[in-house]
């Protein structure tokens, strides 16, 4: 609760955190307060501007603009949320096997952290959709591997840095098991460090899905996706720039947030922490 | 002598004040220009291009071509026949004419032409086509040849503009594989020379002056590839650039409206259509349920939609190819359509996949307004969206069965415009029974045996006017009896230029008339 | 020194690894480099001929290893799409992304390290959360929108700037400043928080009791100490913006490494991809490990074993 007053108080995070509320609300109750359906296509509408009929206008085959974002919304969570969360789980284990258990382990899983790093991150993404085929399903997978490095590698330097450390040590010759070990004492002090890890890569993994659906490579049409949208809109930009600029800022605003949050948090539970950011589209 | 030398100065300045509004009338026109487009040549060698018509016709040249009318003229050759037996072509060959490394242009050079092309053993993309019509290239004379078909052929002359361009035997032999991929191994009589290819990026043409049709109106041009059409709009815009092709339909309205822009359109003999797989696999087999999605469709209104300006199809030809007959634009009947399919055994509907591909231009869109038109009769439908090598993987050479375990695709998108402008190469490789029941050819797996007698005849048929009667009827079985697809539109190639461009001209099939255009600076 | 050579050795094999990934991945990807060559309707024989030319028949191991020589020898192999040498393809395209990637991480060094000092010397007032809104700002916004919109405004409506291709200092702009603007939001924030750690140690309240003049303590002693965490973050985002300028290497044209690469994959053609994912991947790589090593020197809190 403590931490809770402290972020809001942050000008910034509290923007950020208000902005990723209404984004919640919508994505999970959006869908019922539509007039329209994303999917249905009306093409004597196609471009129409915006009224109060069509608030944001229409696109390229006369669906409504605001139900097709208010449904992307939706999209764009799921694909971050599941696609994130299930990086940092692997990337949760892979650390802490590399940390704990040091040595051949530790060299293995870093290069293989190294290799996932060494491709760079949109370039990763393009092929791991390419192999697998485009949609939603796999762009989620191309997310979450893109999940696991930084988390790996953050949690690893935690439990490098309090393997040594004495209280362990102790807890060690009275006769706890590794297990225990993880889970009661080192998971605890990872924590904080994994929110705001997780909520920044929250923020990347709606960048990179949106990127991937420019090149068209990641969610289909016809799915709303932001990106997909910005991307069918782009070639008339300059006349029915409606279109592409809503999802553009859109994104931008989102991303934001999660930036603004993440921020927020970090000071929160840890003014000193420092480490690399690594994703950027 | 001083009165005489004011005099002398006097006239002087006279004469030149005269001279000057006459050294103005004439226009100054920039020594070169540049064309933007989106996809660079796959190669300069005529005989495995695929990318497009847009140049190899200023580089190289055939012994026919088309000229802007579309009727069939002379270009290397200059007179032609056909003996009694109907399969020996003879052609009397141009004189004067020079490759652009300055060799003769001769008989010879026709022969080395046509024994790669036809050479079996050392197959190129076009061997197998060409293979299958003619039997011969004979020499007669430093400047005759003849050319001899299996059988007698109506569609041979029209054949003889595709990939038949005529290479330089020396340039062949001393380059081989390499052949056509770099500027120093294209060799050909066209207008222009290639001077320079920076491949994705662009090519640069300089005037072959020793051309025989005349010296092009401008010494050199680039072309520059632009992938982003956004890009390209920008760039003509701007006046970047002077001509730019594959300009969105919203954006050439803008354009049309803006001072100093221009656009030209000339129709071609493309046209986009939905094919059917009508193997035994697909629940397509069944023509009644073929007509059914046929007549399920509003044409009019995914033209009007997706492609402003264009003409819905009315035939499974354009009206640019020889051979076509207006049949009317088929018209939405959604009665009718419920009716064949109570018909057919699915008075509730059925479900199907179709398949399209951002490769045609608004084929994605396509494919979602269909979608949602065939869900109104109750047709539903899984829409997969592929990549350029996808969509060509699944056209490679499948068996019925095959293709169902991989793709299982009821329909696609597919594209059509013979390069030849002529029915026979827009309806007979496409539509007639496959001998292999592969799809290599016959992308839907159609077979239809009246077709094929019909499709055959028309192919040897010489009588011209015989042979609009055969298409016809062919046609009509084509396009709605038993129907191979949907066709949509008939497409255009819009090109967006600045309005000091002169001169521009384009042909059917694509190729731009670049040696008549000039820029005005 | 034992560290750095274990470091380099340790390179090998993860490089092996890699082009053994790489190979593998790009084969598994459905789709045929002879059919996309070849285009639609062509006959088998052809196919054939063509598949047997480029050595696309033999096992794949055989292939493996033929490539494997090859690089050893410094041939990348030839693009089945131009059949131009990729190495050749490469060596033009790569000083381009080069540039890029350069000339944005000095923009983002420039901007975002001077901004970074002005938000850490006025913290908390207006100007200090402004600034960091506007890194915030700059990291979150899609770099193919902005590239977009830098396009519309500058080339278009404004008219100042090219937009096209490479062929002028004056053609790096737009690009540039897109791919620096993403990388300076971070640069700033990192300065930032760097500078704000080292204004509130010892030293720096000694100099003031000392009376040293504000200025002085603020750009020289503090900023030296404060932009070894900075220089590790452009060192880093070096990197990124390598691969990041793939998509503003799209929208402006210009031809680059991540186009080719990017190309290569929807073309398949195998040798492209094989060869640029592994300059990618090296560049990378060594990118990454120079960072560490500079890090650990000038840091002198860090020690590796």
């Amino acid at each position: 609760m403590e931490t809770l007053r402290k972020i809001l108080k942050r000008k910034t995070s509290l923007i950020g955190a208000i902005i990723l509320t209404v984004f919640f609300l919508t994505a999970l109750i959006g869908p019922f307060l539509c007039r329209y359906d994303p999917l249905q296509t009306n093409p004597k509408q196609k471009y129409a501007q915006a009224s109060s009929e069509y608030p944001l206008g229409t696109d390229y085959l006369g669906r409504d603009v605001l139900t097709r974002m208010v449904y992307g919304a939706r999209v764009s969570l799921s694909i971050s949320f599941i696609g994130v969360l299930s990086g940092a789980l692997i990337g949760v284990l892979l650390g802490l096997a590399a940390g704990y258990y040091g040595r051949w382990v530790d060299t293995l899983i870093s290069r293989l952290i190294d290799i996932l790093l060494a491709f760079p991150g949109l370039l990763l993404a393009i092929m791991i959709v390419a192999i697998l085929g485009k949609g939603i399903e796999n762009t989620i997978i191309a997310v979450s591997v893109f999940s696991i490095p930084s988390i790996a590698r953050m949690i690893r330097g935690v439990v490098i840095g309090l393997r040594e450390s004495e209280y362990l040590q102790a807890c060690k010759a009275m006769g706890a098991s590794d297990a225990r070990m993880i889970f009661s004492h080192i998971l605890p002090n990872t924590v904080s460090q994994m929110i705001v890890n997780i909520t920044l890569n929250l923020g990347t993994a709606i960048l990179t899905a949106s990127s991937l659906s420019f090149l068209g490579l990641g969610v289909q049409p016809p799915s709303p996706e932001w990106g997909a949208m910005l991307s069918s809109a782009r070639d008339v930009i300059r006349t029915y720039p409606l279109a592409s600029i809503v999802p553009g800022i859109t994104i931008t605003l989102v991303v934001l947030s999660f930036s603004m949050v993440g921020d927020g948090l970090r000071d929160a539970l840890d003014p000193k922490l420092q480490y690399r950011f690594r994703g950027n589209l | 002598m001083k009165k005489l030398l004011t005099w002398v100065l006097f006239s002087a300045l006279l004469l030149g004040l005269a001279g000057a509004p006459l050294a103005n009338a004439e226009t100054a026109y920039k020594d070169s220009f540049i064309y933007v487009t989106a996809n660079d040549q796959d190669t300069m060698d005529p005989m495995w291009n695929v990318s497009n018509d847009k140049v190899l016709k200023q580089v190289y040249s055939s012994l026919l071509t088309r000229d802007a009318d579309g009727n069939i003229v002379g270009d290397l050759a200059t007179e032609w026949s056909v003996g009694e037996d109907q399969v020996t072509w003879t052609f009397k060959l141009r004189q004067g004419v020079t490759f652009h490394d300055g060799s003769p242009f001769d008989a010879s050079s026709v022969k080395a032409t046509y024994d790669r092309l036809l050479d079996t053993e050392n197959p190129t993309r076009y061997t197998e086509q060409t293979a299958g019509y003619i039997v011969a290239c004979n020499v007669v004379d430093d400047f005759t040849i003849e050319l001899v078909t299996a059988s007698p052929y109506g569609a041979f002359l029209a054949n003889l503009m595709g990939a038949h361009q005529i290479l330089n035997p020396k340039t062949l032999e001393q380059y081989g594989e390499d052949f056509g991929k770099t500027p120093e191994s294209i060799n050909g009589t066209g207008p222009f020379k290639v001077v320079a290819w920076d491949r994705d990026e662009q090519m640069v043409f300089e005037a072959f002056e020793d051309y025989y049709g005349g010296a092009p109106a401008t010494k050199s041009f680039t072309i520059m590839i632009i992938p982003e059409a956004n890009s390209r709009t920008i760039a003509i815009e701007t006046h970047q650039v002077d001509i730019a092709d594959g300009i969105g339909a919203e954006d050439l309205v803008r354009l049309g409206e803006m001072d100093g822009i221009k656009v030209v359109k000339i129709k071609s003999i493309g046209q986009h259509l939905l094919q059917f797989n009508a193997s035994d696999q697909s629940i397509l087999h069944d023509a009644r349920l073929r007509q059914a999605v046929s007549y399920a469709l509003n044409r009019q209104e995914i033209v009007e939609t997706l492609y402003p300006g264009d003409d819905p199809s009315t035939a499974p030809l354009s009206p640019k190819t020889f051979g076509y007959h207006n049949f009317g634009t088929i018209q939405q009947d959604q009665e009718k359509a419920k009716a064949l399919m109570a018909e057919a055994g699915y008075p509730d509907g059925f479900d199907i996949t179709i398949m399209v591909t951002p490769v045609y231009i608004k084929g994605v869109e396509m494919g979602e307004l269909v979608k949602s038109q065939l869900a109104e009769v109750g047709i539903n439908v899984n829409l997969e969206v592929v990549e350029r090598a996808v969509f060509l993987a699944s056209l490679g050479g499948l068996t019925p069965e095959e293709y169902k375990q991989t793709y299982g695709y009821d329909m696609f998108i597919m594209g059509a415009g013979p390069s030849t402008a002529d029915a026979h190469g827009g309806l007979h490789r496409l539509y007639v029974t496959d001998p292999g029941n592969t799809n290599t050819n016959n992308y839907g797996f159609y077979s239809n045996a009246k077709v094929d007698e019909l499709l055959n005849a028309g192919a040897m048929e010489t009588d011209q006017e015989k042979r609009l009667e055969i298409y016809k009827e062919a046609m009509q079985i084509l396009y709605l009896d038993d129907p191979v697809g949907v066709w949509m539109n008939d497409r255009y190639n819009a090109y967006v230029m600045s309005d000091k461009v002169e001169g521009f001209s384009a042909g059917v099939t694509g190729v731009v008339y670049f040696n008549k255009i000039k820029v005005a600076k | 020194m034992k560290y750095l050579l274990k470091r380099l050795l340790q390179l090998i094999p993860l490089l092996l690894v890699l082009t053994f990934v790489i190979f593998l991945s790009i084969r598994a990807v459905p789709g045929d480099p002879v059919e996309v060559m070849l285009g639609m309707g062509a006959p088998e024989n052809a196919k054939a001929a063509e598949r047997a030319r480029l050595g696309l028949d033999k096992p794949f191991i055989v292939q493996y290893f033929t490539f494997l020589g090859n690089v050893v020898r410094g041939d990348l192999g030839t693009s089945m799409s131009t059949g131009n040498k990729v190495m050749y393809e490469i060596v033009r395209r790569f000083p381009n992304t080069l540039i890029l990637a350069l000339g944005g991480t000095l923009v983002a060094a420039l901007f975002g390290i001077a901004l970074g000092v002005v938000a850490a010397v006025r913290q908390n007032k207006f100007t200090d959360n402004a600034i960091m809104v506007l890194s915030l700002l700059s990291v979150s916004t899609p770099s193919f929108f902005l590239a977009l919109l830098l396009m519309l405004l500058f080339s278009l409506y404004l008219g100042w700037l090219p937009s096209i291709g490479m062929r002028s200092w004056q053609h790096a702009i737009l690009p540039i400043v897109t791919l620096g603007t993403q990388a300076m939001g971070m640069v700033a924030r990192t300065t930032r928080s760097s500078m704000l750690d080292v204004l509130s140690q010892d030293y720096i309240r000694t100099s003031r009791s000392r009376g040293v003049s504000e200025r002085v303590i603020v750009y020289i002693h503090a900023l030296k100490n404060a932009l070894i965490p900075v220089v590790t973050v452009l060192g880093l985002r070096f990197g990124g913006l390598l691969a990041g300028a793939t998509l503003v290497e799209t929208v402006f044209t210009i031809p680059g490494l991540g186009r080719l690469m990017v190309d290569g994959v929807l073309k398949r053609d195998y040798p492209v991809v094989q060869g640029t994912m592994l300059v990618f991947a090296v560049s990378f790589v060594v990118v990454n490990t120079v960072v560490d090593l500079i890090y650990g020197m000038i840091d002198p809190r860090i020690k590796y074993e």
